[in-house]
């Protein structure tokens, strides 16, 4: 019925109000309860769940050594020290290691550099500056088209800056920073079906289209008013109107609700901030929406950050944070690494792990959500003791509908991080060969994963 | 080859793009008829609108009881400031989805029983009748406002059209209104701040009297034009000497001018970090959402009452001795307060460390860790944000092994850890630009609190900063006072908020002009204000990339050659 611009109580206001009991159909906020029978248990077999893609962020790195696994001779992986929380959905998972930013002599932004490369084929010249899309949007714009959010964004730290997808320089995705804003966009704010009776589209949305479609036209003038670059910002805003209204057109629409779809519990009010316990709380109910929204077809794109780069996370009590750690904490001689840091690599691989758990609870068709998702999960450095960008630790998680295995360890020996990024791209249908800007241009795919 | 021919180059390829030829003019003009000639004017601009703006403006637009309630795209921040972000800031999908939904909710209430008397100066007979002259009528009121220009017959004709249109699905008049509204404020004309221009006599470009009067009221008051700008807008005031003149008293004079200062420095000082600024409870058991809300608080109204109120010189902020306390404040200061809801005005002696903006927890805890206070973090601050100097960023591949393998690792003291750090040669001459500044500041904890030891042992407060040796913070304060790139930084920072451009050599002579009069006025700030909006090139413009021919073989290759170099 609308698009999250109500509470639940205004809702009611509306139907007791506005339609002044009218005759018309009115959509009502999705329950269990009102699941059409043809679409529950059963009818899986009728349901071709659709290939979903995201990201999943940690920062930091890792510590050499004692992140990736040791591929053992009956080509099981054996976990090491930081990467064991993964031991349990290792089966589910590939690692890439030894994957390069390669900088042509640009210059390190310390933990930058490695993540806008990654993301976008292009090192930064300048501090901060993203230097094109990153690839997860071109993504998003192939797989999300037909659903209600064309991507859904997310930072468990409660800070919206702690987000990397960009749709260009100007427009960097803003995440949710909350669990509860999550569950009102997406569930309290709209998700329905129909109910008794033909379904009707709502007359306000109807209007609402025509309003939007009106606002679209003042483009041509305003558009000879400017220079390239605005010409080039108002675009991408016309691109945002277009989204609402692509949103709005779906409303008036009989909603098709796939048989996983379940409507979450209200995750409640939730304290965000860099608190570790705090964080994975928020994460985790961040998870569990998340894969619901994905299950009941609501987007088809998400990312997901744990924890931003150059890690804020902090232990309560601690006057040192991850980040501080980093730099400050002495190696152990015994152990050979920085121990403090180590445990919140830890941290952020059980995070992982949830994250992935969660997908794979949730069933769907034969199998789980997870085995129709790619997630790709990468950090922005690899050892942040001395801030690398060789060899960024990154992972995929699900088996994409079939396109993808798992369970592989891959070990390259310096060759250009846009590997990764060209690989998502064509897995997911983006007809892009070559991919990535001077030695990081690449054509070739990490096929080892591919099935 | 010149920028600006580059630039042509570079702007003719991109539009090759879009199917058609653009190049640079080769000359580009800079005249207005208010005689900044000689200025190389930048083109006209679009800055998008920040929260506070948005929240302003329906406040002004309609009233201060429609509530703004929603969540913003983050700021951008170029140069050390949102407001130059502005300008180079677009607006994501799901950034758009919010202010769409805002929209909506403000609408909702401008419409409401509760509101449209109040707001809107006609109604139809009955709201199931749609009455045209009452919807022109409004869309050619809130259409002013809120896209602040005139709007052309076709825009009122378009408009209404938009209201008749919903009113034929809703059967409801003012929904069909509310649409409307709702519709503009979705519009990027709301909220972008985009340029009108019109040619003057000699065919130059200027902008239109509402686009100055926008550019005056966002830079002034940080909300849209009152009635009276507008009106002298309408009537071509602003764009004589004298007309302009009596505006920007009467603006500098208003109450409103308080709000345009305060979110000057709010950008300035970055507060809005205190949106997520958080410390650990377990260590920092007197700051909570209370302390950080009234730390922000307690800068913006020490600089106003010190600028302001007192209109004292701008220096004197890092001296001053008085500032304003909450009783959550006062739990951080160690002070008695005796209001339960309010503030208080306390004087620190002249040998206590608090008093100045240093000092200020709104300065000391926001530039901090979680857990600790930060030397380096509050030295890059004054650096960068006081001073405008640049520190460069962390290098990569740093060597900790001399940090490593000293025999105590216990420094007790931040000063005895950083020198320690001081010992890479990597990190060396970095750490002495910032940390003696930063160090000044030990004798505050990471929430800000006064402590004069650190794990037992005194914190030593001295240094020195550009070669003048001081004891403690207040020293600091001192020396800083009397820096000569403290007032060149606010200048030069208050010249890019009022523009919103990121720093163009071509703004240099312009940029000294007002640091000389800064001066002369005594480095208060009412003068500034005023010299800034009476500057004709706060007002210039020059043409957009006109449509020409362009050879394109020869830009494409100009083009790679620009991106190689």
């Amino acid at each position: 019925m609308t698009i999250g611009r109500r509470n639940p109580l205004s809702r009611r206001a509306l139907l007791r109000g506005a339609f002044r009991g009218s005759a018309l159909a009115v959509g009502l906020p999705w329950l269990e309860a009102m699941v059409p029978s043809a679409l529950a248990v059963g009818a899986s077999s009728a349901y071709k769940p659709p290939l979903r893609f995201g990201t999943w962020f940690w920062g930091l790195g890792v510590t050499p050594g004692v992140w990736t696994p040791e591929k053992l001779e009956d080509g099981t992986l054996k976990m090491m020290s930081e990467s064991m929380p993964l031991d349990e959905v290792k089966q589910h998972i590939n690692f890439l290691t030894g994957f390069d930013a390669i900088l042509d002599g640009k210059p390190n932004h310390v933990h930058v550099s490695g993540t806008f490369s990654l993301r976008s084929g292009i090192a930064p010249q300048d501090f901060g500056k993203m230097e094109g899309p990153t690839f997860e949007t071109l993504i998003a714009d192939k797989l999300g088209g037909r659903t209600r959010f064309k991507t859904l964004d997310m930072t468990a730290t409660g800070n919206t800056s702690d987000a990397y997808s960009y749709r260009s320089a100007q427009v960097r995705n803003t995440p949710e920073t909350s669990p509860l804003a999550v569950y009102e966009r997406v569930f309290a704010g709209g998700l329905t079906t129909k109910t008794d009776g033909e379904f009707v589209a709502d007359p306000k949305t109807l209007s609402r289209i025509s309003v939007l479609s009106a606002v679209e036209e003042q483009r041509k003038d305003l558009e000879s008013k400017l220079g390239k670059e605005d010409r080039h910002r108002l675009d991408q805003y016309f691109t945002s109107v277009r989204e609402v209204e692509q949103q709005l057109e779906l409303e008036t629409e009989e909603p098709v609700i796939p048989a996983a779809c379940q409507m979450p519990d209200n995750p409640g009010e939730t304290e965000s901030n860099y608190n570790l316990s705090n964080v994975h709380k928020n994460h985790d109910l961040m998870a569990r929406l998340m894969a619901l929204s994905l299950a009941c077809d609501q987007t088809r794109n998400f990312n997901m950050v744990f924890s931003n780069s150059a890690s804020s996370l902090h232990r309560p009590g601690e006057a040192s944070s991850h980040h501080l750690y980093t730099h400050e904490e002495f190696t152990d001689p015994d152990e050979g690494i920085q121990v403090e840091t180590s445990k919140f690599v830890v941290e952020n691989m059980q995070a992982f792990a949830t994250f992935v758990k969660t997908l794979d609870s949730i069933p769907e068709a034969d199998g789980t959500l997870l085995d129709n998702c790619l997630v790709f999960a990468h950090s922005d450095t690899s050892w942040a003791k001395i801030h690398a960008v060789q060899g960024i630790p990154m992972m995929t998680a699900g088996k994409a509908g079939g396109r993808v295995k798992t369970g592989e360890l891959i070990a390259a020996n310096g060759d250009p991080i846009t590997r990764a990024g060209l690989t998502m791209q064509q897995v997911t249908g983006v007809a892009v060969e070559t991919w990535g800007d001077g030695s990081m241009a690449t054509s070739s795919p990490i096929s080892q994963i591919l099935t | 080859m010149s920028p600006i021919r580059i630039a042509a180059i570079a702007a003719g390829v991109l539009a090759i793009g879009a199917g058609a030829y653009f190049a640079a003019p080769l000359v580009l003009s800079g005249g207005t008829s208010m005689g900044a000639d000689g200025f190389d004017a930048p083109p006209p601009q679009m800055r998008r609108m920040t929260g506070q703006q948005y929240h302003n403006t329906i406040v002004d637009v309609f009233s201060p009881e429609i509530a703004v309630v929603g969540r913003f795209e983050p700021d951008v921040r170029i140069d050390g400031l949102a407001a130059v972000g502005s300008s180079v800031a677009s607006i994501s999908s799901s950034g758009y989805e919010q202010y769409y939904a805002l929209a909506g909710r403000v609408a909702e209430q401008v419409v409401s029983e509760d509101h449209w008397s109040g707001l809107m100066t006609c109604d139809t007979a009955s709201a199931d009748v749609f009455d045209e002259a009452c919807a022109t009528q409004i869309v050619e009121v809130y259409g002013e406002k809120l896209f602040r220009r005139e709007l052309s017959d076709r825009d009122v004709e378009d408009w209404t059209a938009v209201t008749k249109a919903a009113f034929d699905k809703l059967d409801n008049f003012h929904d069909a209104v509310g649409l409307a509204i709702e519709g503009m404020l979705s519009s990027p004309e709301f909220l972008f701040i985009i340029d009108s221009v019109k040619e003057d006599k000699s065919g130059n470009l200027e902008l239109t009297g509402h686009a100055k009067a926008a550019r005056l009221s966002y830079f002034l008051w940080n909300s849209a034009p009152d009635e009276e700008l507008l009106r002298a807008a309408t009537e071509g005031e602003l764009d004589t000497r004298k007309g302009l003149k009596a505006q920007v008293d009467r603006m500098i004079a208003s109450d409103r001018a308080h709000e345009g200062v305060n979110s000057f420095f709010e950008d300035f000082m970055h507060l809005d970090g205190f949106d997520t600024l958080e410390k650990d409870k377990l260590i920092y058991r007197a700051y909570n959402r209370a302390v950080a809300d009234d730390a922000r608080e307690q800068v913006l109204r020490f600089i106003d009452y010190h600028l302001l109120e007192r209109e004292a010189p701008y220096t004197d902020l890092f001296t001053a001795k008085e500032t304003f306390v909450t009783r959550p404040l006062g739990m951080i200061y160690q002070l008695p307060v005796r209001s339960v809801d309010g503030w208080e005005k306390v004087t620190f002696e002249d040998d206590d460390p608090r008093g100045g903006l240093l000092s200020h927890i709104g300065f000391t805890a926001l530039h901090s860790h979680p857990g600790r206070s930060s030397a380096t973090l509050r030295g890059i601050a004054v650096r960068e944000q006081l001073l405008c100097q640049s520190v460069a960023p962390a290098p990569a591949a740093v060597n900790f092994t001399v940090v490593q393998e000293t025999d105590n690792p216990e420094f007790k003291t931040a000063k005895a850890r950083l020198t320690q750090h001081r010992t890479d040669d990597a990190c060396k001459s970095c750490h002495e630009f910032i940390d003696p500044i930063g160090l000044a500041m030990e004798n505050f904890d990471g929430a800000g609190r006064l402590r004069m030891t650190e794990n037992g042992e005194v914190i030593d407060v001295s240094g020195a900063i550009d070669g003048t040796e001081f004891e403690n913070v207040d020293g600091l304060g001192e020396v800083l006072s009397e820096h000569p790139a403290t007032t060149a930084c606010l200048v030069e920072k208050m010249q890019k908020y009022a523009t919103g451009r990121a720093a163009r050599p071509q703004d240099t002579a312009w940029v000294n002009r007002l640091s000389s009069r800064f001066e002369k006025a005594g480095y208060e700030i009412k003068p500034l204000l005023r010299e800034i909006a009476l500057s004709p090139e706060f007002y210039a413009v020059a043409e957009p990339r006109v449509e020409t021919d362009v050879d394109q073989e020869r830009a494409s290759t100009m083009s790679q050659t620009e991106k190689r170099s």
